[in-house]
């Protein structure tokens, strides 16, 4: 099939190389007639044909054409211009700027490039330098804090940790449901998997695989948010798509561009520890784990072991560019390399992108484009968890005994206790080694029938292979039942995607205009996960996996193919009103046949108003657009999700079981439904000086296919049916403002700020409640009919609730101790894991040649639940267990009266806090006020740069055409008021639906670079 | 036009091919890595209950063993459950309602459809036996709703008095009946080498099978003393190897170790979660109830690392209560239960002796005393003690344990059961079958600390955690020291 689609386009091409008429050249340069700069970019088009061509970076052009056509000069914000040839070689035209007729455009589905004025629904553009400028190798970091109504958790600091993307509130329930968008790349999707593996609760902050995407390629960036955006992109993008086009060469000189960066990074926060009391028990010096021991004489070294342990992590990049074209064909090369060591030793990550991508236009009514890009990424990840793990280990390190003496004289491990393993020791000998190859090529063409109809195919594949493997040193207490272990594992993935598309549009008369799309989409996606894992070592010391005594292997596929036909007809009036209206019909593999067929429609609707108002030239109000959309999308299952199977078990004593899993699929699952109403606007004041955007949401994800965790007593885990209903509601706003513009100086401030309400409307059928990572009983997340995606539910300390004059005071119990509700059956709310709102404020202030900008980023709102702060308070290394051996009295009141008529008065009864009251489970460790469980909001400095671009005059003679340095901060300063690490990291992984738990992760790190950019 | 109308055609033609080839594509939904059901034979279900139900019988004393005394918790560990926070033995309900049983029960009916009465009977006997287990943890539980699928995904909950008077009675009485049923002529209709118990020897199965209902009639002895003459008629069908080598019982492999093995044996001692308890070391160091009286089997279920004494750990107790810091036993590969090999025991004969003993005490003490004494034996020799060391403990040299049959008392028996059923959860229920009677258990204490208030003891797990969220029908008990209806 693939070979035969090759030789398809060989035959174009040829075909096409010969449809070449005669013309004559016309060369000339565009002008801005403002300022009398080059305009590069400008759109030289042949009237009433398909020939076009852009002006280069001098604003020169050169086209080939008849004498009588007519040349039509266009750029956005400036007035067209149109120019018959005659007789003239030359034509140099200069454009005047017109802030009426903002043409912008933006790349939405299928690649398809359409004016903003004529979106009906939010989509957020995000700028190639905006993306570059941050230096962040990770392209979900980079948009941090920009894009109004996307949430962006990266899972902590170590080297290629993945992030988590996801924009407006969970769709589904499912608690491993993907709530990520679809990312597209030049029209074709690629994988943004977190391929995480758990190991006994632990885990690695593996890479999320947009991330293997080089920043340096991305032109523009397209965040899709809502239903009616990504419609034309079918079910996998029904929380939305991630559109990225990438650069291409440009017709005239070959450019060359080197960009090369360092960073120097550090851990942004870690939590106190006391430095009073040191290692042992009752006050007692025991090599115990713990830091309850006598206190510390004068004199005494103290070690954090934060600080011994951290390191100042570097990243070093460079990439190199390479790009040019002539009026038929351009290219456009990139390499790519970025090495990073991480702040946690022994750890890296690196990554090599090199791409290819080529235009040609063999005629005026065929072109083609293809690009090849191929990426080797991966490095070397720490083990971190909740119960044991690198980060687990160091927050129970005591303070009296140096970490860094860990090793005895014959190589052993050194450690004071034998319930704890030292943290570098740890490192060195448990970790995960990932080596990703992965390409990633498309190849289209287009062929334009007549001036109103063209079609366009597309074929694409993204094809990887991530080679892991596992250790563990026997020795280790995670090695205790395995005896030291390896794993190896095979993960490959293979999606290809093909896309046609026919699209007409054609003018009538005056003021109308149409455009009809009909197209058809196949998409193959085949991920196998083949695992082998040796137990009991054979001798200690050796990474193979030869080495060991068991083994066990398995293998995970899961294939499926998706089909979809979509159409979409788009109407507009006199520029001003624009309708849209699409269907789209799939077909997926993974649903039972019956209901594997689904269709889902949208339309949208534009209205510029003040086109009909006259207010076009209106000084202070010029553009006031309203728009608002309706559109549903469907979602399929995983594959082999339907019925139910058995599996064999690993062999015991020769002999082989056969059990039936514990899951089984509806035979009758239908697709799942997103149905989403949008509102929104887009007003510009002071000759668009001041652009607002605002936007309305509401989502009701129906029919959700759902693992319903049924009772054991029915002889299943799961059942996986369509069940349960969430609604989201989003409002976001953006603000982009330029405060002072002239010739020297300009100053942008760019603001955004949203907030998502989800609700839980219904559930399963005879499930009240489906609790997310109940590992810790105490702070736990539960969806329930009612409530909202993110609700926390603990024990809180119990406190009057009758309205007297103790209202709210703490009830204490006869132990003399604060309370918790009983029984511990019942659960009581006590927040929610999603923040209230996020927004960002950034500014650019751009002097002659200096440009300073930085952008801040905010949370207000959003509890997070801190795992392991428990740790630092039972082995009395936390800050917080400083106060000891003292009597105290609990502020609060007690009861004298009945458990019926209760008698409030003032406690009085004394309490001793000592190591028993830290390290007893009662009732320290029980209620959110003590166990970790916070609020963390946050104001965070994401980004500050300032870059001087060296002046022109200085590269005149030279061939540099231009240069700048910079140095840039990212997470610089963080303020908020949680106790622990950066609230941010999170402990489940970027794969995760799990929002909110925090702390067993690598801490996240600030960063600051300094970079060298060249343009030759 | 006429072009148009082509193009229309050719693009309906595709749309056609297109259309055949779609459903070759969409057409792929099937796990390759898995079972179809009708790719499942009796003989690979058999194996994988045998190993669940085993499992369920490690799991269930994994951390209950706390309840017993058998062990007490490390202090950071699982100190908590000794002090009796609540538990819900959420990993039995793993192992036996999620694992074993329904997998039991798939057996059985295709055993039944197939005409294969001994997988039938095993399937029975096995259920039952989780059945057991499970009601005596938590009294109240779904099984005759339970593993209906989806079609039934929060199952109502039987009375424990229904789960005795009627489930187990039908699924024990229909064990012995199929086991005693002739055996098919078709291979693939026998029971065969894919028994990891018995390796097809069905007679082994059906004594197993008769010692079952013996402990399931002398748990109602309680509430009918009649039961004991039944027990002790099963008891007489049941088990009769006194090597212990026809126990009903899972023997690991080196590659697949005993879950003692990597819970207890082989972590560091500093790491091990639990420790021996007091009450089961003072038992058996001269200490306890039989004073200067050393039990043989000390050095077989415990290391002390060549001490020349043997301490157990108080329960309830955390690091810094007085006599923590002395103990100094633990459960080690070394010893009996937790080495790779080890087996995990589901039934034995020692145990079928002393419910022998127990319920023939009342009636027949000559006949008690000599099963007691057969109970103590066959356990030492289990446990691989010397000849000599079994007749120094049980001879007439030894007046507190051969004390003759008239001064053979309920406590003598009991206390020797418990010591002989070491890690095993059926003594918790005979513990409570006699309320902890400080009579029949000498010396018991509650935990140090007792989180169901001062001295009081637990007498049932809690629901599982993983349950109240997915099944309305759960009861609301108010806490574990509410007494089960087989103890009432």
């Amino acid at each position: 099939m693939k070979r035969k689609l090759l030789l398809l386009f060989l035959g174009l091409f040829i075909m096409a190389a010969q449809a070449m008429a005669q013309k004559v050249t016309v060369t000339g340069k565009v002008t801005s007639s403002d300022d009398g700069m080059p305009i590069p970019g400008v759109s030289v088009k042949i009237k009433s044909s398909t020939v076009v061509v852009q002006s280069n970076t001098d604003g020169l052009y050169t086209i080939q054409a008849a004498p009588a056509d007519v040349l039509v000069f266009s750029y956005i914000g400036m007035k067209a211009e149109e120019r018959t040839i005659g007789t003239n070689k030359t034509i140099n035209v200069a454009l005047a700027s017109d802030s009426k007729n903002l043409q912008e455009v933006v790349v939405t589905a299928l690649g398809i490039k359409q004016q903003k004025r004529a979106l009906g629904y939010a989509a957020q553009e995000i700028k190639a330098e905006d993306i570059t400028n941050t230096n962040q190798s990770n392209l979900l970091n980079a948009i941090k804090g920009k894009a109004s109504g996307v949430q962006i958790t990266s899972v902590g600091g170590a080297a290629g940790a993945g992030s988590r993307i996801q924009i407006r509130g969970v769709n589904s329930l499912n608690p491993t449901a993907d709530n990520q968008p679809l990312f597209v790349v030049d029209g074709i999707p690629i994988s943004n998997n977190t391929d995480q593996i758990a190991v006994n609760n632990d885990n690695f902050q593996n890479t999320n695989r947009a991330a293997d995407i080089n920043p340096e390629d991305i032109e523009t960036m397209t965040i899709l948010k809502g239903p009616a955006a990504s419609v034309l992109y079918g079910l996998r993008a029904a929380n939305g798509a991630v559109v990225i086009t990438t650069k291409s060469g440009k017709s005239g000189k070959p450019s060359f561009s080197f960009k090369s960066s360092v960073s120097f990074d550090d851990v942004v926060k870690t939590p106190d520890i006391q430095t009073s009391y040191g290692n042992g028990n009752g006050g007692a010096y025991v090599p115990s784990v713990n830091s309850f021991g006598p206190k510390i004489e004068p004199g005494t070294p103290v070690y954090n072991p934060y600080d011994l342990f951290f390191k100042t992590g570097h990243q070093t990049q460079n990439s190199f560019t390479f790009s040019g074209g002539n009026e038929n064909a351009t290219y456009f090369t990139s390499i790519a390399n970025s090495e990073q060591n991480g702040v946690v030793p022994n750890s890296d990550y690196g990554k090599t992108s090199i791409r290819l991508s080529g235009t040609l236009k063999a005629s005026d009514k065929f072109k083609f484009e293809g690009s090849a890009n191929y990426i080797n990424s991966g490095g070397r990840n720490p083990r971190t968890g909740i119960v044991s793990g690198t980060i687990f280990y160091l927050m129970r390190q005591t303070n009296t005994v140096d970490p860094r003496d860990y090793l005895n004289p014959d190589g052993t491990q050194k450690t004071y206790n034998a319930s704890i393993d030292n943290p570098f020791y740890f490192t060195e000998n448990a970790f995960m080694k990932d080596n990703v190859n992965r390409i990633i090529g498309n190849l289209g063409a287009e062929y334009k029938a007549n001036d109103w109809l063209t079609f366009n195919y597309k074929i694409g594949m993204d094809n990887y292979t991530d080679f892991r493997q596992i250790f563990s040193e026997k020795g280790l207490l995670i090695s205790a039942s395995t005896l030291g272990s390896m794993t190896e594992q095979r993960i490959s993935y293979n999606e290809i995607n093909s896309n046609f598309f026919a699209r007409a549009s054609k003018q009538f008369g005056e003021k109308w205009n149409g455009s009809f799309l009909l197209g058809h989409s196949y998409t193959h996606i085949d991920r196998t996960n083949l695992s082998v894992v040796g137990t009991q070592a054979v001798v200690p010391n050796v990474e193979s996996i030869n080495n060991y005594n068991v083994y066990t292997t398995n293998t995970y596929p899961g294939k499926k193919n998706i089909i979809g036909l979509f159409g979409d007809l788009s109407l507009s009036y006199d520029n001003t009103v624009f309708l849209s209206v699409t269907g789209r019909n799939d077909w997926s593999s993974t649903l039972p046949q019956s209901n594997r067929s689904f269709f889902y429609p949208s339309a949208s609707l534009s209205y510029v108003f003040t086109e009909t108002l006259g207010l076009q030239e209106n000084p202070i109000f010029s553009y006031g657009k309203l728009r608002a959309s309706y559109a549903e999308v469907g979602k399929d299952a995983d594959p082999y999700q339907i019925g139910m199977y058995y599996s064999t078990l690993p062999s015991f004593n020769a002999v082989s079981g056969v059990r039936r899993d514990i899951k089984i699929g509806s035979e009758e699952l239908r697709p799942e439904r997103t149905k989403g109403l949008e509102f929104g606007g887009e007003f510009r004041f002071f000759k668009s000086r001041i652009t607002l955007d605002a936007n309305y949401a509401i989502l009701n994800s129906i029919d959700q296919i759902v693992p319903v965790p049924i009772s054991y007593a029915s002889g299943y885990d799961v059942f996986l049916t369509n069940a349960g209903k969430i609604r989201n509601k989003s409002l976001e706003f953006l603000l982009n403002a330029t405060v002072v513009q002239n010739d020297r100086f300009k100053w942008d401030i760019n603001a955004n700020w949203s907030q998502t309400k989800g609700r839980v409307l219904s559930m399963p059928p005879g499930v009240s409640e489906i609790q997310f990572n109940p590992e810790s009983p105490w702070v736990k997340q539960i969806i329930k009919t009612g409530g909202r995606p993110g609700d926390w539910y603990g024990w809180p300390y119990t406190r009057v609730t009758d309205g007297s004059a103790n209202q709210g005071q703490l009830i204490i119990g006869a132990d003399g101790f604060p309370i918790i509700p009983q029984p511990l059956s019942n659960n009581y709310l006590i927040g929610n894991a999603y923040p209230d709102w996020t927004g960002g404020l950034g500014s650019t202030l751009t002097y002659k040649d200096f440009t300073f900008s930085f952008m801040f980023n905010f949370r207000k709102g959003g509890d997070v639940f801190d795992i392991p702060r428990t740790q630092r308070f039972s082995t009395g290394i936390g800050a917080e267990t400083e106060i000891r051996d003292v009597m105290v009295v609990f502020k609060g009141v007690k009861n004298t009266g009945t458990a019926d008529a209760p008698i409030y008065v003032p406690n009085d009864k004394q309490v001793l806090i000592d190591q028993n009251f830290y390290t007893a489970s009662f009732p320290y460790k029980l209620a959110p006020e003590n166990n970790g469980f916070q609020d963390a909001s946050w104001i965070r400095l994401q980004n500050v740069s300032l870059a001087y671009s060296l002046p022109k005059v200085w590269l005149n003679k030279s061939f540099i055409k231009s240069a700048s340095v910079s140095v840039t901060a990212n997470n610089l300063w963080l303020s908020t008021s949680f106790v622990g690490f950066d609230p941010e990291a999170s402990a489940y992984g970027s794969g995760s639906n799990s929002v909110g738990y925090v702390g067993s992760g690598v801490p996240s790190t600030r960063s600051i670079y300094v970079g060298l950019n060249v343009n030759f | 036009m006429k072009n148009l109308k082509y193009k229309i055609f050719t693009l309906s033609m595709l749309l056609l091919v297109a259309g055949v080839s779609c459903k070759k594509q969409l057409d792929i939904n099937n796990d390759p890595s898995k079972l179809t059901p009708d790719q499942v034979a009796l003989s690979g279900l058999l194996p994988s209950t045998i190993q669940f139900t085993a499992t369920s019988f490690f799991n269930v004393g994994q951390y209950g063993n706390s309840y017993p005394q058998y062990l007490a918790g490390s202090n950071t560990y699982e100190a908590n459950i000794d002090s009796y926070n609540p538990y819900g033995f959420d990993n039995i309900w793993e192992s036996a309602y999620r694992d074993a049983m329904p997998n039991l029960k798939d057996m059985i009916d295709r055993a039944t459809t197939a005409g294969a009465p001994q997988y039938a009977g095993i399937g029975k006997l096995l259920l039952a036996l989780n059945l057991m287990q499970s009601t005596d943890v938590w009294g109240d539980l779904p099984y005759k709703n339970a593993f209906k699928g989806p079609s039934v995904p929060s199952p109502t909950y039987d009375t424990q008095q229904d789960i005795y008077t009627t489930s187990l009675k039908e699924l024990l009485d229909g064990a012995i009946a199929d086991l005693q049923q002739p055996v098919p002529a078709s291979t693939t209709l026998q029971v065969g080498s894919t028994d990891l118990i018995y390796a097809g020897v069905i007679d082994n199965w059906k004594r197993a099978a008769y010692g079952a209902r013996a402990r399931y009639y002398l748990h109602l002895s309680v509430k009918d003393p009649s039961n004991a003459a039944k027990a002790v008629a099963d008891a007489n069908n049941a088990l009769n190897d006194r090597t212990g080598a026809f126990d009903l019982q899972l023997k690991y492999t080196a590659d697949k170790p005993s879950p003692w093995y990597t819970n207890l044996g082989l972590p560091a001692a500093t790491a091990k979660q639990h420790r021996p308890s007091y009450f089961i070391v003072n038992l058996m160091n001269g200490t306890g109830y039989y004073p200067g009286l050393i039990d043989p089997r000390l050095p077989k279920l415990f290391d002390n690392n060549g001490a020349a004494t043997y301490v157990g750990r108080p329960v309830g107790a955390i690091s810094t209560d007085p006599g923590v810091s002395l103990t100094n036993t633990q459960i080690t590969e070394k010893t009996y239960y937790a080495a790779k090999t080890s087996p995990v025991p589901i039934l034995t004969y020692s145990e079928v002796q002393f419910i022998k003993a127990e319920s023939l005490l009342a009636t027949d003490k000559p006949g008690a005393y000599a099963a007691y004494l057969e109970g103590i034996r066959s356990n030492m020799v289990k446990l691989g003690v010397a000849t000599a060391d079994i007749d120094a403990y049980t001879g007439t040299g030894s007046p507190l344990i051969a004390k003759g049959a008239a001064n053979l008392t309920i406590t003598d028996v009991m206390l020797q059961k418990y010591i002989a059923q070491f890690l095993q959860m059926e003594t918790w229920t005979d513990m409570r079958r006699y309320q902890y009677s400080t009579t029949v258990y000498p010396g018991f204490k509650a935990p140090l600390k007792d989180l169901l208030g001062a001295n009081v003891l637990v007498q049932r797990g809690k629901y599982p955690d993983n349950e109240p969220g997915r099944n309305p029908n759960v009861p609301q008990v108010a806490n574990q020291a509410v007494k089960l209806w087989l103890f009432n």
